[in-house]
Parts: C-alpha cells; structure tokens; sequence
C-alpha cells in the first residue's frame, strides 16, 4: 500500500498493510528541510490545506481595516449599525482582543447583514492550494481540507467569554447564529466538493465539548455537524473529525454525526480518553487517530519511552481503524519528528 | 434566616442574578451579617458551582452566570463589609503573561478565586514579570497567578518565577500556574509553587497555600 491507500484504509475502518504512522502537518519543522522530506518519506503523514473562504459572513458585508502599530481594526458596517472586530498583536502571537459581536442584540445585527457567498475566485484559490499540496505530497499521505463547523461562526465573533453567556442567556440566538452559519457552510462545501476535494478535516467541536457542555454539543455541533458530513458523503468525500479535550462522554455524538476519522482523543492530563474503552466504542465505526501528546510526550520523551507507549497503543487500538499519530498541536519539533520516523521503522519492521 | 441563606446559595448556584440582589437585600434589612451573607449565602453558592464544574455537571456558561450573580450581591454587600472590617481571606494578583492575549481561562480563576472570598486582583493579558512584582508589592498579595494558553507564551512563566526570586519575595508571595499547555510535572520543574488544570481546582490550591483548605 501507499500512504495515501494505508491511511484512506484506516479512515474507513479497514485494516492496512500496516498500522499508518502519520504526524499532522510537519510542526516546526521547515518544508524544505531534510528532516521534512525524511518525515514523508518515512511515515504517512497527513497534511492540511485550503480555507474557509469567510464563507459565515460572505463578500457582501462592507468592511473597513486599518492598522496602526500592533493593532489591526476592523469595523464592519451592518445595516444595524458597525461592529468591530480589534486584533493584537504581540512579538510572539495575535489574537482577537475585541470581538465584533458583544451582544445577543449584535449577533442578530450581523445576521441580519446582506450575504453574498464567497466569490469564485476567492473558492478557487482554496480549492488550488488543496490540490497543490496534494501534488506535491503525491502518495506519501493524505492532504484534508481544513474546514470550521458551524459553531466556529459564534465562536469567532464573540470573545470566548460572550459566547459562553450568549449560550446562558439566549441560546435560541446563538441556535439561530448556528443555523444560519451551517447552511452557508454547506453551500459553501458544496462548491469545493464539486472542484474535487476528497478528504476533509472538520474542526470547532472543542468550543461545545469543552466550554459549554453536551446540551450544546448535541445542538450547536451533533445536529449541525451530521447534514456536513452527510454532503460530504454524498459526494464520496472523506469526513475527518478534530475535537480537543475531554471526548469520552461525546464519543456517541460523534458516531451518530457519521464521521470518518476522529482525532487527537487525548490522554490524561491533557484528555480523558480511556483507549481500549474508546476502542470498544468506536470500532468499526469511526477510525481513531491520535494519541501522543505532541509537546509533553513526543517532544520530550526518549525513542524507546515512544516505542514502549507506540507498541500499548497499537495493541490496544489497532490493527483496524486505528492511525497513530499526535495530538495535532501542529507545534512539535525536531526531537517530536524523529520519535515518529523511529515509530514508522518499527511498524515497518514488524510486517 | 437560615432559609433565606440557602435560598441566597441556590439563586448563585442557578445564576439567577435579580434573585440574588433581592435576597441580599432582604438579608441585610433583616440585620444578618456582612460576613454571614457572604459566607453562607454567596460564597456558599459559588462553591457548589465550582464543585459541579470540577465534576463535568457544570460548564463555563453556569460558571459565569453564577459569577455574575455573585458580582450584583456583591455591589449590596461590598460597601458593608469595608464598613464592618471585614477582611478577604487572601489576596491575589493574576495575569495573563507577557506576549500571550487569550483570558479566558485567566478570568474564569479570577472569578472563582473570588467567588471564594479574596481579594483578586486582574492585571489582564500580556503582562510582565515587572508589573506582577509591582502589583504583588502594592497589594500586598500572597498568590501571584500566572497563565497561558500557548506553548510560545508558557515558557515566560519560569522568567517570572525568577525574577520573583530575584526580588526576594518568596516564599512570602506564593506562586500559581495553570493554562491549556501547563502541566503538574511542567510546573515542578519550574519551581511553581502550585498548579491548577482549571478554576475551581485553583481556588482549592490557592486556600492550600494560605493554609485556609
């Protein structure tokens, strides 16, 4: 097998030639490195591309940016009056430091905006970068389209803070900004699966797992998540779950969304999963993809301490449906690379 | 009085804000104490809160509400505790290190910190080792607070513990980490006098350092 067949193979439950070795994305590590290429060379690694496109709020919402020193606003001119979105940034991060939506009387404003879908252009430049990474990795893994669920439209629109108390205090709003945000993603997703994109990578979950608890779950990402996956399958894509966090009581959820693949299903402390328990209730149904911890484990372990807590986690989730890889951090380093090139060796070398 | 207590810790618990201004009023005109008001009607209620959000019943959206309701019996009683001297059961300074923007988890700890009775004082996002010194001086503080959410931004925390021991000020000023990439181990190493995976396991380890668990 290839890859590309081995990790298609266990996204879809089935049992590869070998156990799929595959670090997401190349971390810190420089494309144009020889650690990079050893890193596809040797394993199945698993790279994202393409964009949203901006595809919650569209092209038709009049915007103006300015930035001065370290700060980039942004004010938005709904026909409701304006909402500014402020972006920060320090030597070593930006961040949204004022989110346009502050109220559920704001997010009705922003709703209430004009839509215009994302322009052709704009589509096929995702769409572009996609297939140029895929060119460019050929066999030697998988390229998912990264795409937000709807629950990232609130998400991003009111700080972390506000979109918990929008959930407390109006969650038919919040339901509605959902919706609303769903149904244009999935026009949305419509136009790049018909430009051919096969394999997607879903993420948002972790904002209703971890922050506002399984009411939310089931109805901000369950409910919404379950007709994404449902056009994806249609068009015989390939639906690929990203959900941080404790998972375990969210795992049936899932299931019932239909998706592929699910990852990082981290461990204590940074998760809950119990992995033979996980295993016994996803087998066969969803493929599991995780679940090293890139910084505290790959990164900083000896070899033989990753090979050790490799082989456990093989046994216990292997040999159907069952990727190993990290906890998509998409920070690991060099050390974190060669702990995966070693893991490949050793699954290698048992077939 | 008592059923009027619990009636007090149940609207906090629930985050039925004019519920909880109104009970603290009645309590007031009713004579109960500042501190009984606080203790077993407020700080009562935040604490089954936080035990619930320990357990996974509650999430940050009830953790805010409640905390909300909190803050608006606390405009009622606040004057009245300055009044009667009555004095919070530690204080702390916390912030958001220098480079990192993100506060959500920050501000959840410095509710619940206070929802438990201290003084909390918020330094924001992006905060220096200097300005943490400089608060901890000024106000006094026994706990000095510290989070992260990035593996880029974590790694000023040990510079901090260090120039707090450069500073001379501990082992008077305790000092607490916590955040998305912080681990128990992580902050062993670095000489963190205690660590927090989320907000109400902090207010338990900051009353551990003041001894008041």
């Amino acid at each position: 097998m290839t890859s590309r067949e081995r990790v298609l193979c266990a996204f879809h439950r089935g049992t590869p030639d070998r156990i799929p070795v595959s670090p997401q994305h190349l971390g810190r590590i420089p494309r144009d490195s020889e650690l990079a290429a050893q890193l596809v060379q040797e394993t199945d690694i698993m790279l994202y591309a393409g964009w949203a496109c901006d595809c919650f709020v569209g092209s038709a919402l009049p915007r103006e940016t300015e930035t001065v020193g370290n700060i980039t606003r942004t004010v938005y001119h709904a026909p409701h009056g304006d909402l500014t979105r402020v972006v920060t940034r320090t030597p070593v991060t930006s961040a949204c430091t004022e989110f346009p939506c502050k109220s559920a009387d704001d997010v009705l404003k922003l709703l209430s905006a004009p839509y215009e879908p994302p322009a052709d252009g704009a589509v096929q430049d995702a769409v572009r970068h996609f297939f140029q990474t895929k060119d460019w990795l050929g066999d030697e893994g998988v390229v998912l389209f990264e795409l937000p669920d709807a629950i990232c439209f609130p998400a991003e629109w009111l700080s972390p803070q506000d979109f918990c108390l929008l959930w407390a205090d109006a969650p038919d709003v919040m339901e509605e900004m959902v919706r609303v945000g769903n149904e244009r993603l999935l026009a949305f997703v419509e136009r790049v699966l018909k430009a051919g994109v096969d394999v997607f990578r879903i993420v948002g979950g972790e904002y209703a797992s971890t922050q506002l608890g399984p009411v939310a779950y089931d109805r901000l990402v369950r409910r919404p998540d379950k007709e994404l996956v449902a056009l994806m399958h249609d068009y015989g894509a390939t639906a690929y779950f990203h959900n941080h966090g404790p998972i375990m009581r969210y795992l049936e959820a899932i299931v019932d969304i239909g998706v592929d693949a699910l990852d990082p299903l981290e461990a204590p402390p940074w998760g809950d999963c119990d992995m033979p328990r996980a295993k016994s209730i996803l087998k066969g149904r969803v493929c599991i993809v995780g679940n090293l911890d890139d910084m505290e484990v790959l990164n900083q372990r000896s070899t033989e301490e990753i090979l050790a807590i490799g082989k456990k986690l093989i046994e216990e989730a292997g040999p159907d449906g069952f990727v190993l890889s990290g906890t998509a951090s998409g920070t690991y380093g060099e050390h974190a690379a060669r702990n995966f090139i070693a893991l490949a060796r050793y699954v290698r070398s048992q077939t | 009085m008592q059923e009027e207590l619990k009636a007090l810790a149940q609207a906090i618990l629930e985050g039925k804000r004019n519920d909880a201004v109104e009970l603290t009023q009645k309590l007031v005109d009713a004579g109960v104490t500042p501190k009984q008001i606080l203790d077993e009607g407020l700080i009562a209620g935040m604490s089954v809160a936080g035990e619930k959000f320990k357990n996974g019943e509650y999430f940050v959206p009830e953790i805010l509400v409640a905390a909300r309701a909190m803050k608006a019996s606390m405009e009622i009683l606040r004057p009245l505790l300055v009044a009667t001297d009555v004095q919070p059961i530690g204080t702390m300074v916390i912030g958001t290190v220098r480079g990192d923007l993100h506060d959500i988890g920050k501000n959840l700890v410095a509710m619940m910190v206070e929802g438990a009775g201290f003084k909390v004082v918020d330094l924001g996002v992006d905060v220096t080792a200097e300005k943490f010194i400089e608060a901890a001086k000024e106000h006094n503080a026994q706990i000095v607070g510290m989070s992260a959410l990035l593996t880029t931004t974590m790694t000023y925390i040990p510079e901090v513990i260090k120039a707090f021991d450069a500073a001379g000020l501990r082992p008077k000023v305790k000092l607490i980490v916590g955040g998305a990439p912080v681990t128990q181990e992580w902050a062993n190493q670095i000489g963190a006098d205690a660590y927090a995976p989320d907000a109400a396991t902090a207010v338990d380890k900051c009353k551990e350092l003041l001894g008041a668990a």
